[in-house]
């Protein structure tokens, strides 16, 4: 019996490298059960982690279209939603092939010092765009220096500031960083924000925080972020102290005073709360309830 | 032996599922099994090797923010910023309705202005719309916060959103299951057990409820309690139990619970609908996630359940029909859901709302992972929370009550002399209308009217133009006068022709009376053709107004007898018949009289709608287009687990 169970070890191993793909044609073409369409999707997974070639790719393609062949009763409600969708999961394969395909040719660009790859990214569709973004991440950071000047220039309205975001982060570029916080889209922008005291230090990320918050839909998450530096900076714990009297910030100044409020916090509150100064008073009230001191 | 070679196969093949076994009900049948109740999963952008599942897109982790950014906000901030809203109570007051099983306070918010009057001296009516029931269905509190932010930026915009200001009561829960919420928002990218049924961390659904009496620990590695919890939407009081759409099992994803709001956020809940209170209340909303229906239960009560239906239309109508429509069959009690409670309780119109997407996250080019729907990408949560704050808007202003004309002027605009002036004012429990002025028109000259009514009758967009709200057609049939005996007819608008609706205050005659868009105005040209009419006694005429609001609900025919909902129904909204309806009809009120003598006196007035009107009914609302159904269930789903085996009607009435 041991022996039946090292055979069929063996046979897993020796035939590992055809295996994906007749699986996949097998289950593909037998009656569809929740079993086999579940091994179908954990197949197609498969050959996106271990097998890229020709036969793969044209194997793939021909599931891309493939309607769900197993739906089921969700558990949220008596609609049907597909068991398992396999033709959504051989896209994401293709996609994620694209996206390497992008990165290893953005990367080849990169140790050529090709400034090419910027015309390429504002070209490319999404995966093309995350694969040359992927590249960034790995490339050494001298090589990203070629592409700098193009991006500052030109990409950070194009994709939203995405490529430039990716530079400034590698770089440190403090001047390509506050470009990107001024005309970046908000969702790249609001990604931006936490990564700046790590990668500038808290006392730059606090003066680039103040350029964030002059956005009005970011600026709460801005000051969030200056919240988080109140421990190395007492700059920052003064600029949300500051902030408890503005109309449009200082419930979320409220907010982080309330998270860590100390008892000198809460004296400190107290007496705003009784203070002439509107805003203040209603800010600090709601700072003493939310730390559950009212 | 077998044991080992299902172990081979079972490692070489499927890493991140296959370790739970289901029963019948679908329900893990192993959970003390430390090979299901033990698997730790994560879910990736693009890693599926061993237990990572890949969606595709980068799962949302949630961001402090109070305002609302491109994403999902943490609890804290979401809770900041409801308390913000209600800073000064002029916008919104808040209430503590209860506490959760770990004793966290549980907040409710009426929205609107701190009286509970209309500006006409009625009771406001009300809805109550909850969210974040099941933990791991972010999109809720989200649409719950942005409908509350919506409702406030919009208080002074002297349209819509003021007239629900002044006139109507939102009661939003935003949050339900708080503790629930929190346990997945520490854990955004975590979950236990199986792939096929993830549990606990981002994927929990339950309450906090441990078997034993105490409260589950929120620590996703001591996994001995992770599968309990009570599921809330299976808790209250109408239809505990039945109609096998719930389970006594304590590790099921529908336990019940031990009893019929045993739970405290379930307690709360109730509490909140006083804040109505519940004898105002109209609509009640429960916010799920997700496959992208109205579940909707049908009580029996004919009037409630057709109301229901046309308002879900007009709903539905919001975001395209992209929403489908999930009625329950008649009058089955339930299963103890919310929606249920909110059916049977008050008699409203009541849906469990399952926000997007419609099959998973494929919807936005993921791969569709079992329950990515409950993981709806960053890029899409602001696009979902606009469109159904903008729903819900519609459904209020619907549910605030029906339109009447409330005042009118006539001028005679040769002699710069107001002719026809009358208003419906307060009597007692009714209104009688004040007749200030009635002298002849005289058909040789020209005239102009306004006519103002007791709500925003029209949209406008951004720039200020007329529009139709979203997905509504703005409709005026007619403005007419006709001759008791037919003898002359006058008759404007009509045929997708809108009169002049007024943008600017300042009431009769060139300006709105309360809110943009309550009032128009329009010339009165009376010769036909080249004839002048002559008359050698005076006739009186009723003025017929024949129209709708921008929600495509027609006027009240007779403001004598306030309109007010009562008993799953409105009272006092006449047809053009002047019987009791649910659609109200042509309006024939305002009795002027024509004479060709400006000196002549007024005949009595005692005319009403032309028999012609009366003769026809309002049209009915077109049949929405087709919306694609839900997918028939697949025969091809042997073994496996028990839950989607369930005869398919039974599941169609109870699950949700
Ligand atoms: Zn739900």
């Amino acid at each position: 019996m041991k022996i039946a169970a090292l055979l069929l070890t063996l046979a897993f191993a020796t035939s590992a490298g055809a295996m994906p793909l007749d699986k996949v044609r097998a289950l593909a073409d037998a009656p569809a059960t929740r079993d086999s369409e579940k091994r179908l999707e954990e197949a197609v997974l498969e050959i996106g982690r271990t097998k890229r070639n020709d036969a793969a790719h044209a194997l793939l393609e021909s599931l891309a279209d493939r309607p769900p062949q197993v739906w089921i009763t969700h558990e949220e409600g008596s609609a049907q939603v597909p068991y398992v969708d396999v033709a959504a999961t051989a896209r994401f394969v293709l996609r994620s092939w694209r996206r390497s395909d992008a990165k290893g040719a953005a990367l080849a660009k990169l140790r050529a010092l090709d400034p090419a790859l910027i015309e390429k990214y504002l070209a490319g569709d999404a995966d093309e765009r995350a694969g040359i973004l992927d590249a960034l991440d790995d490339a050494p950071a001298d090589s990203l220096l070629t592409l700098r000047n193009a991006a500052i220039d030109r990409v950070t309205k194009a994709d939203g500031g995405k490529l430039a975001q990716a530079l400034a982060g590698r770089l440190a570029d403090r001047e390509l960083q506050e470009s990107v916080l001024r005309n970046g889209t908000s969702a790249v922008v609001l990604r931006a924000l936490p990564e700046l005291a790590r990668t500038f230090g808290p006392q730059a990320a606090l003066a680039m925080l103040e350029t964030a918050m002059r956005r009005d839909e970011l600026a709460s998450a801005a000051l969030f972020q200056v919240g988080a530096l109140t421990e190395k900076l007492p700059a920052a714990e003064n600029r949300v102290w500051q902030a408890l009297g503005d109309p449009r910030l200082g419930a979320t100044a409220a907010t982080i005073i309330a998270r860590s409020a100390d008892r000198h916090a809460i004296e400190q509150l107290e007496l705003l709360a009784t203070g002439d100064e509107p805003l203040q008073r209603q800010h600090a009230l709601l700072a003493l309830r939310l730390g559950g001191h009212r | 032996m077998r044991r080992l070679l299902a172990l081979v196969v079972g490692l070489a093949t499927m890493p991140a599922y296959a370790d739970c076994n289901f029963d019948n009900s679908g329900t893990i049948s192993n959970p003390d099994d430390p090979a299901c109740r033990d698997t730790q999963l994560v879910f990736t952008e693009n890693n599926s090797s061993g237990n990572n599942i890949a969606l595709g897109y980068a799962p949302p982790v949630p961001v402090d923010s109070l305002t609302a950014v491109d994403g999902f906000r943490t609890w804290d901030s979401l809770h900041a910023r409801h308390q913000e809203l209600a800073l000064g109570e002029t916008l919104a007051t808040g209430t503590v309705v209860g506490q959760t099983r770990a004793g966290r306070e549980i907040w409710a918010y009426s929205v609107g202005d701190s009286d509970s009057e209309t500006l006409d001296g009625r009771t406001e009516g009300a809805a109550i719309v909850n969210g974040g029931i099941h933990a791991r269905e972010w999109q809720s509190p989200e649409v719950l916060t942005g409908l509350y932010e919506q409702l406030v930026e919009m208080a002074d915009d002297t349209s819509v959103g003021q007239f629900l200001h002044d006139n109507f009561n939102a009661v939003l829960i935003p949050v339900l299951n708080i503790d629930g919420f929190i346990q997945t928002q520490n854990f955004p990218t975590r979950a236990t057990a199986d792939a096929r049924q993830p549990r606990d961390g981002r994927m929990r659904r339950k309450n906090l409820r441990n078997p034993s009496g105490s409260t589950i620990d929120e620590d996703l590695n001591t996994t001995g309690d992770s599968f309990f919890g009570v599921d809330l939407n299976r808790n209250s009081i109408h239809g505990w139990g039945l109609n096998g759409g719930s389970s006594s099992n304590t590790i099921s994803l529908v336990y019940r619970g031990t009893s019929a709001s045993s739970e405290p956020e379930i307690q709360a809940l109730r509490t909140a609908t006083e804040l109505g209170p519940a004898n105002r209340l109209r609509l009640g909303i429960d916010v799920h996630s997700f496959t992208q229906i109205y579940f909707t239960p049908m009580t029996g009560n004919v009037r409630r359940d057709d109301i229901t239906e046309t308002l879900a239309t007009r709903m539905r109508a919001v975001t395209g029909l992209k929403y489908r429509f999930g009625p329950d069959p008649v009058a089955t009690f339930g299963i103890g859901t919310v929606a249920d409670y909110f059916a049977y309780e008050f008699d409203v119109p009541a849906w469990t709302l399952e926000t997007e997407p419609l099959n998973g996250g494929q919807d936005y080019g993921g791969t569709g992972a079992s329950h990515s729907g409950f993981v709806l990408p960053d890029s899409e949560i602001a696009r979902v929370r606009d469109e159904l704050a903008e729903t819900m808007i519609l459904g209020f202003y619907r549910q605030s009550g029906p339109a009447h004309a409330e005042a009118v002027q006539i001028t005679n605009v040769v002699r710069d002399e107001i002719v026809y002036e009358a208003r419906w004012v307060a009597d007692g429990d009714g209104r009688r209308l004040d007749v200030v002025t009635s002298r002849a028109i005289i058909p040789s000259e020209d005239h102009r009217i306004w006519v103002g009514f007791n709500k925003p009758m029209r949209w406008f967009d951004d720039t200020g133009a007329l529009a139709s709200f979203p997905g509504q057609t703005n409709r005026f049939e007619r403005l007419l006068f006709q001759a008791p005996d037919e003898s002359f007819t006058f008759s404007w608008l009509g045929n997708n022709t809108e009169p002049q609706w007024l943008t600017v205050p300042g009431g009769a005659p060139d300006g709105y009376r309360r809110y943009r868009g309550d009032a128009f105005v329009h010339d009165l040209d009376f010769t036909m053709g080249t004839e002048t009419l002559q008359l050698d006694t005076p006739v009186s005429v009723a003025l017929q107004l024949e129209l709708s609001d921008l929600a495509q609900m027609a006027l009240d025919a007779d403001p004598a007898t306030p309109a007010d909902w009562q008993g799953g129904h409105w009272t006092g909204y006449e047809d053009t018949a002047l019987q009791d309806s649910d659609s109200g009809g042509a309006y024939c009120k305002f009795v002027v009289f024509f004479a060709s003598d400006a000196d002549a006196a007024a005949p009595p007035a005692d005319a009403a709608c032309p028999a012609f009107v009366l003769a026809t009914t309002p049209p009915p609302d077109p049949p929405p287009p087709p919306t694609p159904p839900p997918p028939a269930p697949s025969g091809g789903g042997g073994g496996g687990h028990g839950l989607w085996l369930l005869p398919f009607a039974v599941l169609l009435r109870h699950r949700r």
